[in-house]
């Protein structure tokens, strides 16, 4: 269903021209120069063909880059290979004008220049159109050495250049004779396809079949630049029956050249940043079955500043922020507030590189409606007290970056197998809280990273793992929940209030008890908690009788509820430990603010 | 239907792989007809006959998950008679020189109910065998065999890393589909089976499956958790004729 739901998004997206879709026998590709004629094909000179783009920095200061222009071109991406292959009435310096600022393979460019030549003269005749002869009047007087002393040529940038004729408006291969000459060209090489039958996405029988699926797909993160393939039988042991290529599975032309375009679009196109998320190793893509304004919401929820930090492109405006709080609202009051885009088809598409193909890591399809309860529920989950500025809906890259070092080591699979959580309303997988609690063990607060060990995000993870799991009973509150009687929950309790008590006795210490014993209290209790009980009457000591007398009654609270302390915790134990411990210490904090802002209206 | 047969097929792991998506491989939604008729042929399977799935239930929630493996990339290895005798080249491939690593987008824990009926091949198909059983017989030895849980190779879920566990399904029928499923599903273009060169008619046995064997497909459609497959190949016929 992949590539069927691609193959019909082409048709809305061909609708739309904000996204530039190219035509069938045509790719867009970044263009940086032209060369323009001379309607008898005289050089006039050459323009810059790139355009200025603005980008924003700090404190309203805007830079101006230039960036090539994408433009339609004839055929699709630059042939890769060793072989000279010379595009039509498009292609870099080197073929164009046998001209290359900075020539390693003189031979070769010369050899090139000869080969572009060569293809355009023969074509001559057969598109007997005048701007395509003056290109070839061009070809036919150029000599790659006068490249030399035109200062502009090697101002430009590595891109493609294309023709243009002076005092005329668009380009050489934009010319309605020779697009038309094109079309024809590629319907007739689309007709003499060797193999014909049927096309296992659209379902029609007897259409000429691809040998290879083309345009490559860019775009995809860690995949390689010139493009990787979706479908693809790159090794024997790929391919059966004694079929090459992708006759392994029989896609005609037009079909495949339907969904790698939209694929390309989603990807790499100018309407990218509202469907393309990169999150940890994977490249994500959402779609809707129709123009809806969930689309932007559901991107700015899965990146969340990150892309915009990274892209300075997708600058905010007020349409955006618009749609998104639509999606925001839909989020927290039920789908009912989307509108009536319920029943619109949603798709999620996960992929990720691998050896020059592109794998699938999740596929995903459901009702819009459907999706935003999911995703509410997912967050309802998260939810856990907080210091006020917390976000409300945290972006998985967020979850993800809880559970490394650093945001490039997040195991590979994590991404994907929590996106299929979120999507489905099923468990979260248990390596994502063992690295979290892994994550909590080993890292330590400093003056940097104040509140690094046990954070809100790192709390509600685990809480939401723990609600969802198939083996744990009762469901986890958002905040401290003193009738609770688990073990771990209460050990966790108990932690927080003698490492609290610790605090006040001796404020400023360097290394807290925390920071010594978190690792071995949450893994072994029954070996830590006598000794840490012990000390605890030593700071209890150093308090003054109030203080001392609230802290005595919450830990004999807490106390009221252990039996006996058990000699290790499992690992589900030791997150219910990191949760407790963090309900525990938001109280305390929260209990302080209250009784602040008490004493404070009572002394106006 | 009086002379079909119903079982239930269960296993931790299955990959119903799309065929324009086997080198990394990505799992149908649903087991395919080809993969039913697979598991049936490892319990039960005579050259005289064929079996022709009519319907697979789906008895669990789809569920997919991701693994990666390590494989290799050339096609095995063929001994020939020059190789036996000690000339040309060594049949041999080595697996570490020649590694390819691929990730599956597989099914977990799957179920499910398979209805499917025998036909007795007829003469012109049998390419000159004289051997006819009734369909009875060949029905009998089948549910003889599910009863006991034998077969003649390991039935599996599509890969044969993936054992398929089955057992015969009572007078009460199959077990209620998921409610999730509950809806109409279109799954798109699904392999239905390989039709070999020369079928039907007279074709000479051992077949040696060549490129002009082609991949039949099919319009799958579930609805409420059943794929109808006699149903959904008659649609496919009429709307695109096959």
């Amino acid at each position: 269903m992949i590539l069927q739901a691609l193959h019909d998004l082409y048709d809305r997206l061909a609708m739309d021209p904000d996204y530039g879709l190219a035509e069938p026998g045509y790719s867009v590709q970044n263009v940086s120069f032209a060369v323009v004629l001379t309607p008898e094909g005289q050089l006039h000179g050459f323009s810059d063909e790139q355009v200025d783009h603005l980008i924003p920095g700090p404190k309203g200061k805007s830079k101006t880059l230039q960036k090539p222009r994408q433009l339609r071109l004839p055929g699709q991406a630059k042939p890769t290979g060793q072989g000279i292959n010379p595009c039509f009435l498009w292609d870099n310096a080197k073929y164009m004008l046998g001209f290359d600022p900075k020539d390693e393979k003189p031979e070769r460019t010369k050899l090139s220049f000869q080969e572009f030549r060569k293809k355009h003269l023969e074509l001559e005749k057969e598109i007997a159109d005048p701007a395509y002869s003056a290109v070839c009047r061009f070809l036919e007087r150029w000599s790659p050495e006068e490249a030399a002393t035109h200062d502009s040529l090697a101002k430009l940038g590595s891109g493609f250049g294309v023709f243009k004729i002076q005092g005329e408006s668009g380009y050489v291969h934009e010319q309605a004779p020779i697009r038309q000459w094109w079309q024809g060209k590629q319907q007739l090489a689309r007709e003499s396809a060797t193999l014909r039958g049927r096309c296992l996405i659209s379902g029609q029988e007897d259409l000429p079949l691809a040998r290879v699926h083309e345009p490559k797909i860019k775009g995809v993160r860690n995949a390689q630049s010139t493009g990787a393939l979706l479908v693809s039988y790159n090794c024997d042991a790929f391919t059966s029956y004694g079929k090459e290529q992708s006759y392994n599975g029989p896609v005609s032309e037009a079909a495949t050249f339907r969904y790698c375009t939209v694929l390309n679009v989603l990807l790499n196109g100018a309407m990218r940043n509202k469907h393309r998320i990169p999150l940890a190793d994977d490249t994500v893509l959402f779609w809707t079955g129709k123009k809806t304004a969930a689309e932007e919401g559901i991107a700015f929820l899965f990146s969340g500043g990150e892309e915009e930090e990274k892209d300075p492109e997708s600058v905010q405006d007020i349409a955006r922020l618009t749609d998104v709080q639509i999606f925001f609202q839909a989020l927290r009051q039920g789908s009912h507030a989307l509108g009536e885009d319920g029943k619109t088809p949603l798709y999620v598409l996960g992929l990720s590189p691998n050896a020059g193909r592109i794998s699938v890591r999740f596929w995903h399809q459901d009702t819009l409606g459907a999706f935003v309860d999911r995703l509410r529920e997912h967050f309802e989950d998260l939810e856990i007290v907080g210091p006020p500025q917390a976000r409300e809906f945290p972006p998985a890259w967020m979850l993800l970056k809880e559970t490394a070092r650093d945001g490039k080591d997040v195991a590979p699979l994590l991404g994907g197998a929590l996106m299929r959580a979120i999507l489905n309303g099923t468990a979260y997988p248990d390596a994502l809280a063992a690295a979290i609690i892994r994550r909590i063990r080993a890292d330590r607060d400093d003056k940097q990273h104040p509140n690094r060990q046990i954070n809100t995000l790192r709390a509600a993870i685990l809480k939401a793992w723990l609600n969802r799991s198939p083996r744990f009973e009762g469901e986890l509150t958002v905040s401290l929940d003193s009738t609770r009687s688990d073990p771990a929950y209460r050990l966790g309790r108990l932690f927080a209030a003698l490492e609290k008590t610790q605090e006040d006795a001796l404020p400023g210490l360097n290394a807290t008890i925390r920071d010594r014993y978190y690792g071995a209290v949450s893994a072994t209790p029954g070996a830590v908690f006598p000794r840490l009980l012990r000390t605890y009457q030593h700071h209890l000591s150093k308090l003054n009788i109030g203080a001392k007398v609230m802290r005595e009654k919450v830990v004999q609270e807490i106390m009221s509820g252990i039996e006996d302390i058990p000699s290790t915790l499992p690992l589900e134990e030791q997150g219910l430990f990191a949760i407790g411990y963090y309900h525990q210490r938001q109280d305390f904090f929260t209990r302080k603010d209250e009784e602040k802002s008490a004493t404070a209206s009572n002394n106006p | 239907m009086s002379y079909g047969i119903r079982l239930k097929v269960w296993g931790e792991y299955a990959c119903w792989t799309r065929p324009e998506m086997k080198a990394e491989r990505v799992s149908y939604d649903v087991m395919t007809p080809s993969g039913a008729r697979g598991i049936l042929e490892a319990i039960y399977w005579k050259p005289q006959m064929r079996w022709v799935i009519d319907r697979i239930h789906v008895l669990e929630p789809i569920r997919f998950a991701n693994i990666r493996r390590n494989e290799v990339d050339p096609l095995k290895v063929s001994v020939t008679a020059k190789a036996m005798q000690g000339q040309g080249e060594t049949p041999c491939l080595y697996a570490e020189e020649n590694r390819q690593q691929r990730a599956t987008l597989l099914l977990t824990n799957v179920c499910y109910g398979i209805e499917a009926h025998i036909e007795v091949l007829d003469d012109t198909e049998r390419g000159g065998a004289t051997l006819t059983d009734p369909v009875a017989k060949h029905l009998d030895q089948f549910n003889r065999r599910l009863k006991d849980g034998a077969c003649f190779h390991r039935p599996y879920m599509g890969c044969r890393e993936f054992p398929a566990y089955f057992a015969p399904v009572g007078e009460e029928g199959f077990p209620a589909t998921p409610a999730e499923l509950a809806t109409e599903r279109d799954l798109g273009f699904m392999l239905y089976d390989m039709e070999h060169a020369g079928f039907p008619g007279p074709t000479p046995r051992p077949h040696t499956c060549t490129e002009r064997c082609q991949a039949r497909f099919f319009r799958a459609r579930m609805v409420n958790g059943v794929v109808d497959v006699a149903a959904c190949l008659q649609k496919t016929r009429e709307a695109f004729g096959q």
